[in-house]
């Protein structure tokens, strides 16, 4: 007998179990789905952070080298001197050798009032910045504003509405009740900063806004960027006072080099030339990794979350399998009498054993398929829950994940044949004589 | 010979008791024989025809038909030999409740290669034409009257043209008119020069078989050689 003929005859009996059939198909689809769900979720998050990250954070030229677990542009401790990065200039293939690190006791202040939650950042390579609306900073007097920070100096200033409650402000913006702001108003309006000078002593000045970060549901929109020349953070090594930075990025001449150049960066950075070992007195845990290393890393920790969740799924989909094979078993009991007419009438133990199998395996196949549709429509869901539990995240893009949808479509035949195979023994076994008698 | 049976024991474990079932039985059946297997319940009348049906093996002995000896058959071999030797009618029809009259007659070409693919439908309309269920073929079985449906199980049992028919109780669920429009149909076969094995209670039924088989406790009353 030919593959159609099992496929149609299965078909005759799954459409006169309709309800029993779509039972255990569903156990099947929401297995299906949750796995498909979360990692389209998943995938999502997973792409728009790489994206923010390769496209305007890191360029993919750049070495980044900052102490293990922080990432050295936005803070944690400050151990590469000034001499260090003078010598990592050096390494043969090396472009550049940029620093980048928060300004220690920098306050910002619109009119009178302190901006909280304001982190002020110098950079020697302005480029980096991922800007929004205006220009980078040129040099001392400058100042390119987070989003977040912004907005607060916009209603400061009365440039925009403020809301007594900020729940109702978000709800009217993203209902478009509200215009979405405009930065660019901001620009040319000039605050007063607080810092550390050289002689540890605070100091004021006064700054003008250029420019305005690029609004990111992963960027902080606390972070505000000015001239390097305010960065006077030292310790003193070999009786001199250092330039002292929490990060590095360097860039490489020839992207060949890569590798080649992190190499010998780290080589250098965990030897007893570098200043580090003398500023702390012991070997610290550097991360030297190329941009197409971070990425990799980001992946890999979303691999590992998206296997955690992943496994959730996969324990649905267990149960749903169970399912599907107790309710092939009943109904191969249920059939016995017709186990026995087939047989009589000439039919096999592999034809009996084949048409039960196909028959659970199109309903497994069958549940798999809407499994996917349904995980697709199910992720739009979950990242909303995603989004309403998370602080920041504001959007998940929806992502085709085509290996998926393959591995969920092989995994119903799977399954399909796993939980029929023993319900289809079983039938195939039936004895029938025993099942011709069977009421 | 359609069938020899040659000393079959057929003993069965029930529990802790053995039943024998059969006590070395012997038969020929020739093509064109008309047999009714008569005898009280118990006898061993449904074992034997379970035989004949290649649907079991003996225990001891052997039972031949059309010349493969069921005794060292697999489990594929018997349902070949099923498919192409033997058509069954039972007492309770056995109809597949969820396909039609016509599926359920095409059922056993499905199982063979007798029969093209393509003639299935064709030769299972002719079938049912022949037992005078023309204007019932797309009925469901539960749509049919117990004397229809017992004429779609000889439709059925003809399907791919076996030589030999085995009857158990044919008329046993049937009210005697009915029961007579289907011991017709037997007539009209065994003058086809079918062979019809039935296995009866009833002496009326027994009447219309050329030769008549007496089972008691296992064994054959009156000879072996009917």
């Amino acid at each position: 007998m030919k593959i159609g003929e099992y496929l149609k005859l299965s078909w005759t009996n799954i459409k006169s179990h309709k309800l029993r059939s779509l039972l255990s198909l569903l156990g099947v689809t929401f297995g299906i789905a949750s796995v498909i769900a979360i990692m389209t979720m998943m995938g999502g998050l997973e792409e728009s952070l790489v994206n923010i990250i390769t496209q305007d954070l890191l360029r993919a030229d750049t070495i980044n080298v900052s102490l293990s677990g922080s990432f050295g542009f936005f803070g944690g401790d400050r151990v590469f001197s000034e001499r260090d990065v003078d010598r990592l200039r050096s390494i043969p293939g090396v472009k550049s050798a940029d620093v980048a690190g928060p300004l220690r006791g920098g306050a910002l202040y619109a009119g009178t009032k302190r901006l909280l939650d304001a982190n002020v950042i110098t950079t020697t390579d302005p480029s980096i910045v991922p800007l929004g609306v205006g220009r980078l900073v040129e040099g001392g007097g400058e100042i390119v504003l987070g989003a977040n920070v912004a907005e607060t100096v916009m209603k400061q200033f009365g440039i925009i509405e403020e809301f007594d409650d900020p729940d109702e402000e978000e709800r009217l913006r993203l209902s478009g009740q509200l215009p979405p702001i405009n930065y660019e108003q901001v620009l040319n309006q000039e605050l007063r900063m607080k810092y550390l000078n050289r002689e540890r002593k605070v100091t004021e000045t006064t700054l003008t806004v250029v420019g305005v970060v690029k609004e990111s549901q992963f960027l902080s929109g606390s972070d505000s960027y000015v001239d390097s020349s305010y960065y006077l953070d030292t310790e003193e090594i070999d009786g001199t006072e250092y330039l002292v930075f929490p990060g590095v990025f360097v860039r490489v001449n020839n992207i060949d080099q890569l590798v080649e150049v992190r190499n010998a960066i780290e080589t250098y950075l965990t030897s007893d030339e570098s200043d580090i070992k003398g500023l702390v007195g012991s070997q610290l845990d550097l991360d030297v990794q190329t941009t197409k290393e971070v990425v990799d890393e980001i992946r890999a920790n979303f691999v590992g979350i998206a296997a955690f969740l992943g496994g959730i799924g996969a324990v649905a989909l267990l149960v749903g399998m169970i399912g599907v094979m107790n309710i092939m078993l009943v109904s191969v009991k249920e059939r016995t009498r017709e186990i026995g007419i087939m047989k009589a009438t000439g039919a096999t133990n592999g034809f009996v054993m084949k048409s039960f199998l196909t028959e659970c395996t199109m309903i497994c196949l069958f549940g798999s398929i809407l499994g996917i549709l349904l995980g697709m429509g199910g992720s739009l869901l979950i990242s909303q829950a995603m989004i309403a539990i998370s602080s920041g995240l504001e959007s998940i893009p929806f992502v085709f994940l085509y290996d998926w949808y393959i591995i969920a479509v092989v995994t119903g035949l799977v399954v399909g044949v796993a939980s029929g195979m023993y319900p289809a023994w079983s039938a195939a076994k039936t004895d029938p004589i025993q099942a011709l008698r069977y009421e | 010979m359609l069938v020899e049976i040659q000393n079959a024991w057929k003993v069965y474990q029930l529990g802790k008791t053995e039943v024998q079932a059969l006590r070395g039985v012997s038969l020929d059946i020739s093509e064109g024989d008309s047999i009714a297997i008569m005898g009280p319940s118990g006898s061993g009348k449904s074992t034997l025809m379970n035989l004949i049906g290649c649907m079991d093996r003996p225990t001891e002995g052997e039972v031949l038909v059309g010349g493969v000896a069921l005794s060292s058959a697999k489990d594929n071999q018997l349902a070949k030999l099923r498919s192409a030797t033997i058509g069954f009618v039972f007492q309770s029809f056995n109809l597949i409740p969820r396909i039609s009259a016509l599926a359920n007659v095409m059922l056993p070409m499905t199982f063979s290669d007798r029969i093209a693919k393509s003639q299935h439908a064709a030769k299972a309309k002719e079938l049912l034409d022949r037992v005078g269920l023309s204007d019932r073929m797309t009925h469901m079985p539960s749509e049919l009257s117990g004397g229809e449906r017992q004429r779609v199980s000889i439709a059925r049992a003809l399907a791919n043209d076996p030589p030999l028919l085995l009857a158990d109780e044919p008329t046993g669920n049937l009210d005697t008119k009915t029961g007579n429009e289907i011991l017709n149909i037997f007539n009209e076969l065994h003058d086809e020069k079918r062979t019809l094995i039935v296995v009866t209670h009833d002496p009326q039924v027994a009447e219309h078989m050329k030769k008549r088989i007496h089972m008691r406790d296992g064994e054959i009353e009156n000879g072996g050689a009917a």
